[in-house]
């Protein structure tokens, strides 16, 4: 990027007011990738500096989250997965959700805990979010790597479909981005934002297929379970562990589809909101 | 100079703030509830807006191998100008033109992260400024040097002193090697030889690189002893433009406004400013302070009246206080009548910097007559005052007397 300082002509940049919409304008991401990857790392280092604290509630956090649903949705409410142990079933469930649930709620908060880098340094605001979310899929590879050790326990050896599910990891997380860059632009304006999304996403989970699958979901209220893009995403991720998943192709599909707008509408509303946030924050 | 290359241009800028006022009963709401609300309650009203400009049509060419200061009074628009080349706000309207890498510290430290180490820091900091992580690879040494932190480099930084907390942040900011470079009054908090040392860096990093340099600061001596020119901001826009000598001495000349914290006005003595406003500028410690103060009598005669003067320094440290009483048994003026009063403080030897004057004048068995607190500014200058250069911005008493050192044969 370095450029001669010589060719006068043509300036290195250009500031000018924009007015209305804007264009995408990815390019920065990838211009500014070295301090991406500087944000990741902070986060991450940050994050298991007490390595102990750190890694623990990681993994601790799914399995608790297995046992639990394990109790309410295979020992209470009694909802049939076959041959599957429930507590291995409900555990890839949530480590699956957490790939979205958490990386939306980083990725939400990243501009306010940052309010002093936006307001004194110059970068595309778009790399907090992104970093939180590179930073979140940290913790999910870690509890992704307990849970495939859990199921060979299990007796499941790792199978081909597994070399999918950092592909259903990474679409889950596009969307936690999607979430992210909404409800963080947001929140810059409107500070109580960042207490209705934690709600708003506890009540996601128990409407989307993490406890249970959506093979137990009745009949008629299927498609509407299906609508919900986690639902296929979650599926396949879960059954990339454990063998078998009760969604078609043309779900999948769809539910990637809806991903790659939902997340186009998102950055676009994102990058037109973000040339106030060093005004508001 | 004018064939050098412009690196900055910027053509006719300015920054609106909207401010909300009118329908909301109080404030603009800051949860997405109240937003709401107050929708649903009044679905068809607009809300009226106020418009501030913080800098309203400015126009600025910074080039290749000049340190430009920025000077005036807090809100007048310097910090928010800054912002708008750094590319941290946008602009309301025009544009501006940047025909090189930009680094910018409007705050020095930002980014820093008190669980990881120095070394991570310096990393993680660099890449927030902007540099190439191959470039901070290759400074890394003469970062590490220049902070002086060689033994804590793998100590988080929150054991760090606060000393050496803003020595490495700065180290890390010094190396900076971008075409143009934007300093918003950063260099204030740091102790006075680190400052030294960096200002040193900064005035030799100008010319050597062919850089450009924008110096936001308050600190006219560091303004007059580093910059090549300065321009005077007011109300967002320009209003001197010139050597940085000529604007420092006009921004004094519109003193006052800006430090006075407190006065006490009696029917007796009516206060009508200092006269001699532009001599307060680029004076040097030996040079007398000289106060040609103007008043009025009210409407009776003063018997005895006596002026005491209070310099204080810029951490509001009193280092000259004089007493009229001590040289005379006080004036007396007639009803209704205006004066001046000359006041005279001889070579105070006043180490380079601000200075705020106060003034109190009392009549007959102390009763107050007139009290002012910093109503003006005065600035010492280190210009010439040692035959080596303004070295003496690392002294650590208040005063610098005129000395001379002579090595004498042993007997």
């Amino acid at each position: 990027m370095r450029v001669g300082l010589d060719d006068v002509a043509t300036p290195v940049r250009v500031i000018r007011a924009r007015r209305g919409w804007r264009t995408l304008n990815l390019n920065d991401v990838w211009v500014f990738r070295e301090l991406l990857w500087a944000l990741t790392v902070r986060e991450v280092k940050v994050r298991y500096r007490q390595t102990l604290v750190g890694v623990l509630w990681v993994v601790l956090q799914p399995v608790l989250a297995g046992v639990v649903f394990a109790f309410v949705f295979g020992g209470v409410a009694r909802v049939d997965i076959g041959d599957t142990p429930y507590f291995l079933f409900a555990f890839a469930g949530y480590v699956a959700w957490s790939a979205f649930g958490n990386g939306a709620i980083r990725a939400s908060t990243s501009l306010l805990q940052n309010s002093a880098l936006i307001t004194k340094a110059s970068f595309p605001r778009l790399l907090l979010p992104i970093a939180s979310v590179l930073a979140s899929l940290v913790d999910v590879g870690i509890a992704t790597g307990v849970l495939v050790a859990g199921a060979a326990l299990y007796g499941l050896p790792p199978r081909v479909a597994l070399l999918l599910l950092p592909v259903w990891l990474l679409l889950l997380s596009l969307l936690a981005l999607a979430v992210g860059l909404i409800s963080g632009a947001l929140m810059v304006k409107y500070r109580d934002v960042q207490y209705v999304l934690p709600v708003m996403l506890q009540l996601l989970l128990y409407a989307s297929p993490v406890g249970y699958p959506v093979s137990a979901v009745p009949k008629n209220f299927r498609k509407v379970v299906l609508a919900n893009p986690l639902s296929a995403l979650l599926e396949a991720a879960r059954g990339s562990v454990l063998g078998w998943s009760a969604v078609s192709g043309e779900v999948v599909m769809y539910s990637i589809g809806v991903v790659a707008i939902v997340l186009a509408g998102a950055l676009f509303v994102f990058r037109s909101l973000d040339r106030g946030f060093a005004d508001v924050i | 100079m004018s064939s050098d290359r412009p690196l900055i241009v910027a053509r006719r800028i300015s920054k609106a703030y909207r401010i909300s006022r009118g329908l909301y009963a109080s404030e603009p709401p800051t949860t997405l509830a109240e937003a709401l609300a107050f929708r649903l309650r009044h679905p068809l009203s607009s809300v009226v807006k106020e418009t501030v400009w913080a800098v309203k049509d400015l126009d600025l060419v910074v080039r290749a191998g000049e340190t430009v200061g920025i000077v005036g009074r807090n809100g007048a628009g310097k910090s928010t100008l800054l912002k708008i080349i750094s590319g941290v706000t946008e602009p309301s309207a025009g544009e501006v033109l940047l025909y090189g890498r930009v680094g910018s510290l409007l705050d020095i430290g930002t980014g820093f992260h008190p669980e990881l180490t120095g070394r991570e820091n310096i990393f993680l900091y660099g890449s927030i400024l902007g540099m190439k992580r191959r470039e901070i690879q290759s400074r890394f040494e003469a970062i590490v040097v220049f902070a002086g932190v060689e033994r804590f480099l793998d100590t988080p930084v929150k054991r760090y002193s606060s000393g050496m907390y803003l020595r490495l942040a700065f180290a890390v900011a010094a190396h900076l090697d971008t075409e143009i470079l934007l300093l918003d009054e950063v260099l204030a908090v740091a102790d006075a030889e680190f400052q030294r040392k960096c200002l040193k860096s900064i005035g030799e990093g100008a010319f050597r690189a062919g850089r450009a340099i924008v110096l936001v600061s308050h600190d006219l001596a560091a303004i007059e002893a580093t910059c090549s020119r300065a321009i005077l901001i007011d109300n967002g826009r320009i209003v001197a433009e010139g050597s940085a000598a000529e604007v420092t001495r006009h921004y004094l000349g519109m003193g006052g406004v800006e430090g006075e914290v407190c006065r006490v006005v009696t029917p007796f003595l009516n206060w009508r400013g200092i006269e001699n406003r532009s001599d307060l500028s680029g004076l040097s410690p030996r040079d007398d302070l000289r106060f040609v103060l103007s008043f009025e009598t009210g409407g009776g005669d003063l018997d005895e009246l006596q002026i005491d003067l209070a310099v204080t320094n810029e951490k509001d440290a009193i280092v000259v206080h004089t007493r009229s009483e001590f040289v005379t048994a006080g004036f007396n003026v007639p009803k209704k009548t205006a004066f001046r009063v000359e006041y005279v403080i001889r070579s105070p030897w006043l180490v380079p910097g601000r200075y705020w004057l106060s003034v109190y004048a009392h009549g007959r068995n102390g009763q107050v007559l007139f009290w002012a607190e910093r109503v003006n500014a005065c600035d010492i200058s280190a210009n010439g005052y040692f035959p080596r250069g303004p070295m003496i911005r690392s002294v650590k008493s208040p005063v610098i007397p005129e000395f001379e050192v002579a090595v004498l044969p042993g007997t």
